[in-house]
Protein backbone atom coordinates (compact mmCIF):
# COMPACT_ATOMS: atom_id res chain seq x y z
CA UNK A 1 0.00 0.00 0.00
CA UNK A 2 2.73 2.50 0.98
CA UNK A 3 6.40 2.22 0.24
CA UNK A 4 9.09 4.67 1.22
CA UNK A 5 12.63 3.98 0.03
CA UNK A 6 15.41 5.93 1.72
CA UNK A 7 13.23 9.01 1.86
CA UNK A 8 14.73 12.24 3.13
CA UNK A 9 12.95 15.58 3.11
CA UNK A 10 14.85 18.79 3.71
CA UNK A 11 13.30 22.19 4.35
CA UNK A 12 16.27 24.28 3.39
CA UNK A 13 18.87 23.11 5.86
CA UNK A 14 16.35 21.63 8.30
CA UNK A 15 15.66 17.91 8.10
CA UNK A 16 11.96 17.04 8.12
CA UNK A 17 12.34 13.33 7.52
CA UNK A 18 15.67 11.54 7.56
CA UNK A 19 16.37 8.44 5.48
CA UNK A 20 13.15 6.56 6.14
CA UNK A 21 12.48 3.24 4.46
CA UNK A 22 9.34 1.29 5.14
CA UNK A 23 6.72 -0.79 3.46
CA UNK A 24 3.17 -0.83 4.80
CA UNK A 25 0.60 -3.40 3.81
CA UNK A 26 -3.12 -2.58 4.29
CA UNK A 27 -3.94 -2.47 8.01
CA UNK A 28 -4.06 -0.19 11.02
CA UNK A 29 -0.97 1.80 11.92
CA UNK A 30 -0.09 4.16 14.72
CA UNK A 31 2.50 6.75 13.75
CA UNK A 32 3.89 7.86 17.07
CA UNK A 33 6.34 10.59 17.81
CA UNK A 34 6.78 13.75 19.84
CA UNK A 35 5.67 17.09 18.43
CA UNK A 36 7.96 18.17 15.62
CA UNK A 37 9.25 14.65 15.03
CA UNK A 38 8.35 14.58 11.34
CA UNK A 39 4.91 12.88 11.44
CA UNK A 40 3.13 15.53 9.40
CA UNK A 41 5.99 15.73 6.91
CA UNK A 42 5.80 11.98 6.47
CA UNK A 43 2.05 12.17 5.90
CA UNK A 44 2.51 14.95 3.34
CA UNK A 45 5.12 12.87 1.55
CA UNK A 46 2.75 9.90 1.44
CA UNK A 47 -0.02 12.12 0.09
CA UNK A 48 2.20 13.67 -2.58
CA UNK A 49 1.92 17.15 -1.09
CA UNK A 50 5.68 17.21 -0.67
CA UNK A 51 8.35 15.79 -2.95
CA UNK A 52 11.14 13.87 -1.24
CA UNK A 53 14.55 15.52 -1.51
CA UNK A 54 16.09 12.05 -1.72
CA UNK A 55 14.41 8.68 -2.22
CA UNK A 56 11.10 7.54 -3.61
CA UNK A 57 7.54 7.31 -2.31
CA UNK A 58 4.99 4.90 -3.71
CA UNK A 59 1.32 4.96 -2.79
CA UNK A 60 -0.76 2.11 -4.17
CA UNK A 61 2.22 1.41 -6.42
CA UNK A 62 2.35 4.89 -7.94
CA UNK A 63 4.20 8.12 -7.30
CA UNK A 64 1.67 10.28 -5.44
CA UNK A 65 3.43 13.52 -6.44
CA UNK A 66 2.57 12.98 -10.10
CA UNK A 67 -0.82 11.27 -9.72
CA UNK A 68 -3.24 13.38 -7.76
CA UNK A 69 -5.99 10.96 -8.84
CA UNK A 70 -4.74 8.64 -6.09
CA UNK A 71 -6.12 11.06 -3.54
CA UNK A 72 -9.60 9.76 -4.34
CA UNK A 73 -8.59 6.61 -2.44
CA UNK A 74 -7.42 8.49 0.62
CA UNK A 75 -9.18 10.41 3.35
CA UNK A 76 -7.09 12.89 5.30
CA UNK A 77 -8.00 14.38 8.64
CA UNK A 78 -5.16 16.85 9.25
CA UNK A 79 -4.14 18.25 12.59
CA UNK A 80 -4.88 21.77 11.34
CA UNK A 81 -7.82 23.69 12.70
CA UNK A 82 -10.68 24.57 10.36
CA UNK A 83 -11.28 28.28 9.75
CA UNK A 84 -14.56 28.70 7.93
CA UNK A 85 -16.56 30.55 10.57
CA UNK A 86 -19.56 31.46 8.42
CA UNK A 87 -20.01 28.12 6.71
CA UNK A 88 -21.99 25.32 8.25
CA UNK A 89 -20.39 21.94 8.88
CA UNK A 90 -22.69 20.50 6.23
CA UNK A 91 -21.69 23.07 3.56
CA UNK A 92 -18.03 22.51 4.22
CA UNK A 93 -18.16 18.72 4.20
CA UNK A 94 -20.39 18.69 1.10
CA UNK A 95 -18.01 21.01 -0.75
CA UNK A 96 -14.99 18.86 0.07
CA UNK A 97 -16.83 15.66 -0.89
CA UNK A 98 -17.82 17.22 -4.19
CA UNK A 99 -14.16 17.98 -4.90
CA UNK A 100 -13.77 14.20 -5.14
CA UNK A 101 -15.98 14.31 -8.22
CA UNK A 102 -19.41 13.65 -6.73
CA UNK A 103 -22.43 15.54 -8.02
CA UNK A 104 -24.59 17.68 -5.78
CA UNK A 105 -27.06 14.90 -4.83
CA UNK A 106 -24.31 12.39 -4.03
CA UNK A 107 -22.33 15.05 -2.22
CA UNK A 108 -25.36 15.85 -0.09
CA UNK A 109 -26.06 12.19 0.74
CA UNK A 110 -22.44 11.42 1.60
CA UNK A 111 -21.98 14.57 3.66
CA UNK A 112 -25.12 13.85 5.70
CA UNK A 113 -24.17 10.20 6.24
CA UNK A 114 -20.65 11.08 7.34
CA UNK A 115 -21.85 13.82 9.69
CA UNK A 116 -24.32 11.37 11.20
CA UNK A 117 -21.54 8.80 11.65
CA UNK A 118 -19.41 11.23 13.61
CA UNK A 119 -22.37 12.34 15.72
CA UNK A 120 -22.70 15.81 14.26
CA UNK A 121 -26.07 15.41 12.54
CA UNK A 122 -27.88 17.70 14.99
CA UNK A 123 -25.40 20.52 14.55
CA UNK A 124 -24.53 20.22 10.89
CA UNK A 125 -26.55 23.26 9.85
CA UNK A 126 -24.95 25.54 12.42
CA UNK A 127 -22.12 27.90 11.39
CA UNK A 128 -18.77 26.43 12.31
CA UNK A 129 -17.87 29.46 14.43
CA UNK A 130 -20.34 28.04 16.98
CA UNK A 131 -18.64 24.66 17.06
CA UNK A 132 -16.55 23.52 19.99
CA UNK A 133 -13.07 22.16 19.34
CA UNK A 134 -14.44 18.62 19.59
CA UNK A 135 -17.20 19.37 17.07
CA UNK A 136 -14.72 20.82 14.61
CA UNK A 137 -12.63 17.70 15.07
CA UNK A 138 -15.66 15.57 14.20
CA UNK A 139 -16.40 17.69 11.14
CA UNK A 140 -12.82 17.16 10.03
CA UNK A 141 -13.23 13.43 10.45
CA UNK A 142 -16.51 13.52 8.49
CA UNK A 143 -14.87 15.22 5.49
CA UNK A 144 -12.14 12.57 5.52
CA UNK A 145 -14.55 9.63 5.63
CA UNK A 146 -17.40 10.87 3.47
CA UNK A 147 -16.07 9.60 0.15
CA UNK A 148 -15.33 6.17 1.68
CA UNK A 149 -11.61 6.01 1.01
CA UNK A 150 -9.51 2.87 1.22
CA UNK A 151 -6.99 4.55 3.49
CA UNK A 152 -7.80 6.99 6.25
CA UNK A 153 -4.94 9.15 7.52
CA UNK A 154 -5.63 10.92 10.80
CA UNK A 155 -3.19 13.43 12.23
CA UNK A 156 -3.77 13.94 15.98
CA UNK A 157 -7.47 13.02 15.65
CA UNK A 158 -8.16 12.95 19.39
CA UNK A 159 -7.17 16.56 20.00
CA UNK A 160 -9.96 18.46 21.73
CA UNK A 161 -12.22 15.44 22.22
CA UNK A 162 -13.69 14.77 25.64
CA UNK A 163 -13.50 11.18 27.02
CA UNK A 164 -16.90 10.29 25.52
CA UNK A 165 -15.85 11.74 22.20
CA UNK A 166 -12.61 9.78 22.31
CA UNK A 167 -14.51 6.58 22.99
CA UNK A 168 -16.88 7.25 20.09
CA UNK A 169 -14.00 8.11 17.80
CA UNK A 170 -12.17 4.91 18.78
CA UNK A 171 -15.31 2.83 18.16
CA UNK A 172 -15.82 4.49 14.82
CA UNK A 173 -12.27 3.76 13.77
CA UNK A 174 -12.62 0.15 14.97
CA UNK A 175 -15.72 -0.16 12.77
CA UNK A 176 -13.81 1.36 9.90
CA UNK A 177 -10.94 -1.10 10.28
CA UNK A 178 -13.38 -4.03 10.54
CA UNK A 179 -14.62 -3.21 7.05
CA UNK A 180 -11.15 -4.06 5.79
CA UNK A 181 -10.06 -0.48 5.32
CA UNK A 182 -6.70 0.87 6.34
CA UNK A 183 -5.95 3.56 8.90
CA UNK A 184 -2.86 5.52 9.84
CA UNK A 185 -3.22 7.47 13.07
CA UNK A 186 -0.49 9.96 13.89
CA UNK A 187 -0.26 11.01 17.51
CA UNK A 188 2.19 12.02 20.19
CA UNK A 189 0.19 10.21 22.88
CA UNK A 190 0.62 6.47 23.03
CA UNK A 191 -2.53 5.40 24.86
CA UNK A 192 -4.77 7.30 22.42
CA UNK A 193 -3.59 5.12 19.59
CA UNK A 194 -3.07 1.96 21.57
CA UNK A 195 -6.77 1.17 21.77
CA UNK A 196 -6.92 0.71 18.02
CA UNK A 197 -4.42 -2.09 18.41
CA UNK A 198 -2.31 -0.93 15.52
CA UNK A 199 1.15 -1.77 14.34
CA UNK A 200 3.35 1.03 15.55
CA UNK A 201 5.76 3.25 13.71
CA UNK A 202 7.86 5.26 16.13
CA UNK A 203 9.39 8.39 14.68
CA UNK A 204 11.57 11.01 16.28
CA UNK A 205 13.92 13.63 14.91
CA UNK A 206 12.73 12.74 11.44
CA UNK A 207 13.94 9.16 11.81
CA UNK A 208 11.93 5.98 12.00
CA UNK A 209 13.25 4.54 15.25
CA UNK A 210 11.21 1.40 15.59
CA UNK A 211 8.23 -0.38 14.18
CA UNK A 212 6.26 -3.40 15.18
CA UNK A 213 3.21 -4.93 16.81
CA UNK A 214 1.90 -3.55 20.14
CA UNK A 215 3.50 -6.40 22.07
CA UNK A 216 6.90 -5.62 20.62
CA UNK A 217 6.56 -1.94 21.46
CA UNK A 218 5.50 -2.85 24.99
CA UNK A 219 8.61 -4.97 25.30
CA UNK A 220 10.71 -1.95 24.44
CA UNK A 221 8.66 0.21 26.78
CA UNK A 222 9.04 -2.31 29.57
CA UNK A 223 12.79 -1.99 29.40
CA UNK A 224 12.76 1.76 29.26
CA UNK A 225 13.33 4.20 32.12
CA UNK A 226 10.04 5.62 33.30
CA UNK A 227 8.16 7.09 36.22
CA UNK A 228 5.12 5.58 37.93
CA UNK A 229 2.79 7.05 40.45
CA UNK A 230 1.27 4.59 42.91
CA UNK A 231 -1.43 5.45 45.45
CA UNK A 232 -1.58 2.82 48.16
CA UNK A 233 -2.78 2.12 51.69
CA UNK A 234 0.80 2.24 53.09
CA UNK A 235 3.12 4.27 50.90
CA UNK A 236 6.10 4.18 53.28
CA UNK A 237 6.06 0.39 53.59
CA UNK A 238 5.69 0.07 49.85
CA UNK A 239 8.61 2.42 49.28
CA UNK A 240 10.82 0.32 51.58
CA UNK A 241 9.81 -2.86 49.80
CA UNK A 242 10.46 -1.45 46.35
CA UNK A 243 13.95 -0.36 47.37
CA UNK A 244 14.63 -3.65 49.17
CA UNK A 245 13.67 -5.67 46.08
CA UNK A 246 15.68 -3.37 43.80
CA UNK A 247 12.64 -2.37 41.79
CA UNK A 248 13.04 1.37 42.10
CA UNK A 249 15.90 3.69 41.36
CA UNK A 250 14.30 6.69 43.00
CA UNK A 251 11.24 7.29 45.17
CA UNK A 252 9.36 10.39 46.27
CA UNK A 253 6.49 10.29 48.75
CA UNK A 254 3.67 12.73 48.25
CA UNK A 255 0.94 11.96 50.81
CA UNK A 256 -0.61 8.64 49.81
CA UNK A 257 1.19 8.67 46.49
CA UNK A 258 4.59 7.32 45.65
CA UNK A 259 6.41 8.64 42.61
CA UNK A 260 8.65 5.79 41.56
CA UNK A 261 11.46 6.14 39.04
CA UNK A 262 12.78 2.97 37.49
CA UNK A 263 15.27 2.02 34.84
CA UNK A 264 12.99 -0.79 33.75
CA UNK A 265 9.18 -1.00 33.79
CA UNK A 266 9.47 -4.74 33.54
CA UNK A 267 10.92 -5.11 37.04
CA UNK A 268 7.95 -3.32 38.57
CA UNK A 269 5.36 -5.01 36.37
CA UNK A 270 6.60 -8.49 37.29
CA UNK A 271 7.49 -7.97 40.94
CA UNK A 272 5.00 -5.50 42.35
CA UNK A 273 1.90 -7.74 42.54
CA UNK A 274 3.77 -10.33 44.57
CA UNK A 275 5.22 -7.99 47.20
CA UNK A 276 1.91 -6.16 47.54
CA UNK A 277 0.01 -9.41 48.12
CA UNK A 278 2.59 -10.74 50.58
CA UNK A 279 2.57 -7.58 52.68
CA UNK A 280 -1.16 -6.83 52.57
CA UNK A 281 -0.76 -3.45 50.93
CA UNK A 282 -3.74 -2.17 48.96
CA UNK A 283 -3.07 -0.35 45.72
CA UNK A 284 -5.78 2.22 45.00
CA UNK A 285 -4.39 3.63 41.82
CA UNK A 286 -1.37 3.19 39.64
CA UNK A 287 -0.47 5.13 36.57
CA UNK A 288 2.52 4.79 34.37
CA UNK A 289 2.57 8.54 33.65
CA UNK A 290 1.66 8.86 30.05
CA UNK A 291 4.91 10.57 29.53
CA UNK A 292 6.04 7.12 28.55
CA UNK A 293 6.73 8.42 25.06
CA UNK A 294 8.81 11.27 26.39
CA UNK A 295 11.12 8.79 28.03
CA UNK A 296 10.81 6.22 25.29
CA UNK A 297 12.06 8.37 22.44
CA UNK A 298 15.38 9.45 23.93
CA UNK A 299 16.02 5.80 24.74
CA UNK A 300 15.12 4.72 21.24
CA UNK A 301 17.35 7.43 19.87
CA UNK A 302 20.21 6.08 21.98
CA UNK A 303 19.51 2.57 20.74
CA UNK A 304 19.35 3.92 17.20
CA UNK A 305 22.77 5.52 17.60
CA UNK A 306 24.12 2.35 19.13
CA UNK A 307 24.78 4.02 22.48
CA UNK A 308 22.81 1.44 24.47
CA UNK A 309 21.74 -2.13 23.99
CA UNK A 310 18.39 -1.83 25.65
CA UNK A 311 15.33 -2.74 23.66
CA UNK A 312 15.06 -4.31 20.28
CA UNK A 313 14.70 -2.32 17.16
CA UNK A 314 13.19 -3.63 14.00
CA UNK B 1 -12.01 16.24 -15.60
CA UNK B 2 -12.56 16.50 -11.90
CA UNK B 3 -10.91 19.93 -11.73
CA UNK B 4 -13.41 21.57 -14.08
CA UNK B 5 -16.35 20.66 -11.83
CA UNK B 6 -14.15 21.36 -8.84
CA UNK B 7 -13.37 24.86 -10.12
CA UNK B 8 -17.04 25.80 -10.33
CA UNK B 9 -17.74 24.29 -6.92
CA UNK B 10 -14.83 26.17 -5.43
CA UNK B 11 -16.08 29.38 -7.07
CA UNK B 12 -19.56 28.88 -5.63
CA UNK B 13 -18.17 27.98 -2.18
CA UNK B 14 -15.83 30.98 -2.22
CA UNK B 15 -18.59 33.39 -3.13
CA UNK B 16 -20.80 32.12 -0.32
CA UNK B 17 -17.94 32.02 2.17
CA UNK B 18 -16.83 35.55 1.47
CA UNK B 19 -20.26 37.13 1.61
CA UNK B 20 -19.48 38.75 4.94
CA UNK B 21 -20.66 42.15 6.14
CA UNK B 22 -17.08 43.37 5.98
CA UNK B 23 -16.65 42.35 2.35
CA UNK B 24 -20.02 43.80 1.39
CA UNK B 25 -19.09 47.09 3.07
CA UNK B 26 -15.71 47.22 1.29
CA UNK B 27 -17.40 46.46 -2.05
CA UNK B 28 -20.03 49.16 -1.44
CA UNK B 29 -17.29 51.72 -0.75
CA UNK B 30 -15.52 50.69 -3.94
CA UNK B 31 -18.74 50.97 -5.95
CA UNK B 32 -19.52 54.44 -4.61
CA UNK B 33 -15.99 55.83 -4.67
CA UNK B 34 -15.76 56.83 -8.39
CA UNK B 35 -19.23 58.40 -8.58
CA UNK B 36 -18.72 60.32 -5.32
CA UNK B 37 -15.35 61.67 -6.53
CA UNK B 38 -16.89 62.60 -9.91
CA UNK B 39 -19.75 64.35 -8.18
CA UNK B 40 -17.34 66.24 -5.91
CA UNK B 41 -15.12 67.26 -8.82
CA UNK B 42 -18.11 68.53 -10.80
CA UNK B 43 -19.44 70.39 -7.78
CA UNK B 44 -16.09 72.02 -7.05
CA UNK B 45 -16.00 75.82 -7.29
CA UNK B 46 -14.75 76.96 -10.70
CA UNK B 47 -15.59 73.63 -12.32
CA UNK B 48 -19.37 73.56 -12.12
CA UNK B 49 -20.68 72.68 -15.56
CA UNK B 50 -17.41 73.71 -17.19
CA UNK B 51 -15.62 70.38 -17.31
CA UNK B 52 -15.43 68.86 -20.80
CA UNK B 53 -17.21 65.52 -21.06
CA UNK B 54 -13.95 63.88 -22.24
CA UNK B 55 -12.31 64.75 -18.93
CA UNK B 56 -15.23 63.14 -17.09
CA UNK B 57 -14.90 60.02 -19.27
CA UNK B 58 -11.20 59.88 -18.53
CA UNK B 59 -11.92 60.22 -14.83
CA UNK B 60 -14.42 57.35 -15.01
CA UNK B 61 -11.80 55.16 -16.66
CA UNK B 62 -9.18 56.15 -14.12
CA UNK B 63 -11.34 55.82 -10.99
CA UNK B 64 -13.25 52.67 -11.96
CA UNK B 65 -9.97 51.22 -13.24
CA UNK B 66 -8.42 51.88 -9.85
CA UNK B 67 -11.34 50.26 -8.05
CA UNK B 68 -11.29 47.24 -10.37
CA UNK B 69 -7.57 46.71 -9.89
CA UNK B 70 -7.94 47.07 -6.14
CA UNK B 71 -10.81 44.58 -6.02
CA UNK B 72 -8.86 42.06 -8.10
CA UNK B 73 -5.78 42.52 -5.94
CA UNK B 74 -7.88 41.81 -2.86
CA UNK B 75 -9.64 38.78 -4.35
CA UNK B 76 -7.27 37.16 -6.81
CA UNK B 77 -3.75 37.47 -5.40
CA UNK B 78 -4.30 35.70 -2.05
CA UNK B 79 -5.56 32.54 -3.81
CA UNK B 80 -2.91 30.33 -2.20
CA UNK B 81 -1.80 32.51 0.69
CA UNK B 82 -5.24 32.78 2.28
CA UNK B 83 -5.56 28.98 2.34
CA UNK B 84 -2.08 28.52 3.76
CA UNK B 85 -2.69 31.19 6.39
CA UNK B 86 -6.10 29.73 7.23
CA UNK B 87 -4.51 26.25 7.33
CA UNK B 88 -7.20 25.03 4.95
CA UNK B 89 -4.78 24.40 2.07
CA UNK B 90 -4.22 20.77 3.00
CA UNK B 91 -7.97 20.01 2.91
CA UNK B 92 -8.18 21.25 -0.68
CA UNK B 93 -4.81 20.01 -1.88
CA UNK B 94 -5.58 16.48 -0.66
CA UNK B 95 -8.41 16.23 -3.19
CA UNK B 96 -7.74 14.95 -6.72
CA UNK B 97 -7.28 18.06 -8.85
CA UNK B 98 -7.86 20.12 -5.72
CA UNK B 99 -5.00 22.52 -6.37
CA UNK B 100 -6.21 23.37 -9.87
CA UNK B 101 -9.82 23.60 -8.64
CA UNK B 102 -8.67 26.07 -6.00
CA UNK B 103 -6.70 28.14 -8.51
CA UNK B 104 -9.38 28.34 -11.19
CA UNK B 105 -12.31 28.47 -8.76
CA UNK B 106 -10.82 31.43 -6.93
CA UNK B 107 -10.00 33.06 -10.28
CA UNK B 108 -13.63 32.77 -11.38
CA UNK B 109 -14.83 34.09 -8.02
CA UNK B 110 -12.45 37.07 -8.19
CA UNK B 111 -13.50 37.92 -11.75
CA UNK B 112 -17.18 37.61 -10.88
CA UNK B 113 -17.09 39.70 -7.74
CA UNK B 114 -14.72 42.32 -9.16
CA UNK B 115 -16.82 42.71 -12.29
CA UNK B 116 -19.95 43.21 -10.19
CA UNK B 117 -18.11 46.01 -8.35
CA UNK B 118 -16.72 47.66 -11.48
CA UNK B 119 -19.97 47.31 -13.43
CA UNK B 120 -21.94 48.92 -10.62
CA UNK B 121 -19.29 51.65 -10.33
CA UNK B 122 -19.42 52.31 -14.09
CA UNK B 123 -23.21 52.46 -14.01
CA UNK B 124 -23.29 54.97 -11.16
CA UNK B 125 -20.45 57.02 -12.63
CA UNK B 126 -22.08 57.28 -16.06
CA UNK B 127 -25.35 58.30 -14.38
CA UNK B 128 -23.54 61.02 -12.39
CA UNK B 129 -21.62 62.33 -15.40
CA UNK B 130 -24.77 62.29 -17.53
CA UNK B 131 -26.47 64.49 -14.94
CA UNK B 132 -23.76 67.14 -14.90
CA UNK B 133 -22.33 67.07 -18.43
CA UNK B 134 -23.68 66.46 -21.89
CA UNK B 135 -22.66 62.91 -22.76
CA UNK B 136 -23.36 62.30 -26.44
CA UNK B 137 -24.49 58.69 -26.13
CA UNK B 138 -24.60 57.63 -22.46
CA UNK B 139 -25.98 54.18 -23.22
CA UNK B 140 -23.13 53.47 -25.63
CA UNK B 141 -20.59 54.82 -23.16
CA UNK B 142 -22.04 52.61 -20.42
CA UNK B 143 -22.08 49.52 -22.68
CA UNK B 144 -18.54 50.00 -23.96
CA UNK B 145 -17.13 50.69 -20.52
CA UNK B 146 -18.96 47.69 -19.09
CA UNK B 147 -17.45 45.42 -21.75
CA UNK B 148 -13.99 46.91 -21.32
CA UNK B 149 -14.10 46.42 -17.56
CA UNK B 150 -15.37 42.87 -18.01
CA UNK B 151 -12.37 42.14 -20.22
CA UNK B 152 -10.12 43.94 -17.72
CA UNK B 153 -11.39 41.73 -14.88
CA UNK B 154 -10.85 38.56 -16.93
CA UNK B 155 -7.28 39.45 -17.96
CA UNK B 156 -6.02 41.23 -14.85
CA UNK B 157 -7.67 38.52 -12.74
CA UNK B 158 -5.59 35.90 -14.57
CA UNK B 159 -2.40 37.95 -14.12
CA UNK B 160 -2.98 38.49 -10.40
CA UNK B 161 -3.99 34.86 -9.87
CA UNK B 162 -0.74 33.76 -11.50
CA UNK B 163 1.21 36.21 -9.34
CA UNK B 164 -0.58 34.77 -6.30
CA UNK B 165 0.71 31.28 -7.06
CA UNK B 166 4.29 32.35 -7.75
CA UNK B 167 4.80 35.00 -5.08
CA UNK B 168 2.25 33.65 -2.65
CA UNK B 169 3.66 35.41 0.41
CA UNK B 170 3.92 38.87 -1.23
CA UNK B 171 1.31 38.50 -3.96
CA UNK B 172 -0.43 41.81 -3.37
CA UNK B 173 2.79 43.82 -3.24
CA UNK B 174 4.06 42.23 -6.45
CA UNK B 175 0.63 42.82 -8.01
CA UNK B 176 0.79 46.54 -7.20
CA UNK B 177 4.36 46.70 -8.50
CA UNK B 178 3.26 45.00 -11.71
CA UNK B 179 0.47 47.54 -12.25
CA UNK B 180 2.79 50.48 -11.61
CA UNK B 181 5.53 49.22 -13.89
CA UNK B 182 3.38 47.75 -16.63
CA UNK B 183 0.31 49.96 -16.82
CA UNK B 184 1.65 53.26 -15.59
CA UNK B 185 5.16 53.20 -16.99
CA UNK B 186 5.52 50.75 -19.87
CA UNK B 187 2.04 51.24 -21.38
CA UNK B 188 2.88 54.91 -21.97
CA UNK B 189 6.00 54.11 -23.95
CA UNK B 190 5.43 54.47 -27.69
CA UNK B 191 7.37 51.30 -28.36
CA UNK B 192 6.70 47.64 -29.08
CA UNK B 193 7.05 46.81 -25.40
CA UNK B 194 4.04 48.99 -24.67
CA UNK B 195 1.92 46.63 -26.75
CA UNK B 196 2.63 43.87 -24.29
CA UNK B 197 0.60 45.61 -21.62
CA UNK B 198 -3.06 45.03 -20.87
CA UNK B 199 -3.77 48.73 -20.66
CA UNK B 200 -2.61 49.38 -24.22
CA UNK B 201 -5.06 46.83 -25.62
CA UNK B 202 -7.96 47.95 -23.42
CA UNK B 203 -7.29 51.56 -24.38
CA UNK B 204 -7.16 50.63 -28.08
CA UNK B 205 -10.47 48.78 -27.74
CA UNK B 206 -12.07 51.78 -26.05
CA UNK B 207 -10.86 54.08 -28.79
CA UNK B 208 -11.99 51.69 -31.52
CA UNK B 209 -15.47 51.29 -30.06
CA UNK B 210 -16.08 54.80 -28.76
CA UNK B 211 -14.14 56.91 -31.23
CA UNK B 212 -12.13 58.88 -28.68
CA UNK B 213 -12.44 58.85 -24.91
CA UNK B 214 -9.91 61.44 -23.83
CA UNK B 215 -9.45 65.22 -23.98
CA UNK B 216 -7.38 66.86 -26.71
CA UNK B 217 -9.64 66.67 -29.75
CA UNK B 218 -8.55 65.54 -33.22
CA UNK B 219 -4.93 66.47 -32.74
CA UNK B 220 -4.68 64.13 -29.76
CA UNK B 221 -6.22 61.35 -31.85
CA UNK B 222 -3.69 61.92 -34.64
CA UNK B 223 -0.79 61.98 -32.22
CA UNK B 224 -1.99 58.85 -30.48
CA UNK B 225 -2.36 56.98 -33.76
CA UNK B 226 1.09 58.10 -34.89
CA UNK B 227 2.81 56.91 -31.74
CA UNK B 228 0.73 53.90 -30.73
CA UNK B 229 -0.79 52.73 -34.03
CA UNK B 230 -4.40 51.89 -34.70
CA UNK B 231 -4.82 48.16 -34.34
CA UNK B 232 -8.03 46.33 -35.21
CA UNK B 233 -10.17 45.26 -32.21
CA UNK B 234 -9.75 41.58 -33.11
CA UNK B 235 -5.98 41.99 -32.71
CA UNK B 236 -6.43 43.54 -29.24
CA UNK B 237 -8.92 40.88 -28.23
CA UNK B 238 -6.63 38.10 -29.43
CA UNK B 239 -3.67 39.56 -27.54
CA UNK B 240 -5.75 39.87 -24.37
CA UNK B 241 -7.03 36.31 -24.73
CA UNK B 242 -3.49 35.00 -25.20
CA UNK B 243 -2.34 36.92 -22.10
CA UNK B 244 -5.18 35.47 -20.04
CA UNK B 245 -4.61 31.90 -21.30
CA UNK B 246 -0.87 32.19 -20.76
CA UNK B 247 -1.25 33.46 -17.20
CA UNK B 248 -3.81 30.80 -16.30
CA UNK B 249 -1.58 28.15 -17.88
CA UNK B 250 1.50 29.30 -16.00
CA UNK B 251 -0.50 29.63 -12.76
CA UNK B 252 -1.88 26.10 -13.15
CA UNK B 253 1.58 24.72 -13.85
CA UNK B 254 3.04 26.47 -10.81
CA UNK B 255 0.27 25.43 -8.46
CA UNK B 256 0.50 21.75 -9.33
CA UNK B 257 4.27 21.59 -9.32
CA UNK B 258 5.08 23.67 -6.26
CA UNK B 259 5.40 22.44 -2.69
CA UNK B 260 3.49 24.92 -0.59
CA UNK B 261 4.67 24.69 2.96
CA UNK B 262 2.61 25.95 5.86
CA UNK B 263 4.10 27.99 8.69
CA UNK B 264 3.86 24.96 10.98
CA UNK B 265 5.96 22.85 8.67
CA UNK B 266 8.52 25.51 7.80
Amino acid sequence: MIELSSVTKLYGTVIGVNDISLSLEPGTYGLLGPNGSGKTTMINLILGQLRPTIGTVRLFGTNPWTKSRLLRRIGLCPANEVHYPRMTGYDWVKYLVQLHGFNSADGHARAVTALEQVGLAEHMNRPMRNYSLGMRQRAKLAQAMAHEPELLILDEPFNGLDPVGRRQMTDLLHEWAKQGRSIIVASHILHEVEELNPSFLLISGGRLLASGAPSEIHEILADTPSTFSVRSSDPRALAELLIKHDMADGIEIDGETLIVSTESDLRIQSGLPEIVMENGIVIYEMSSGDDSLKTLFPTLMQIHRGETRKGTLK
Amino acid sequence: MNWIQGSFRTCSFELRRSLTNQRIAVSAVMVLFPSVILGLVHAAPGVQGEMPVEVSQMLILLLVGLVTILSLLLWATPNVHSELEGKSWVFIASRPGGRVSNFLGKYFASVYSSFIVSWAAVTLSVLVVNQVAEVRDPLKLWSVLSIIFLIACVVYGAIFSMIGTIFYRRGMVIGVAYVLVSDVLVANLPAIIGKLTVRYHLQSLGIAWMGWLFPGGEEAVRNYNTYFGKPEPWFNLTCLFVMMALCLGVGTFVIVSRQYITKDES
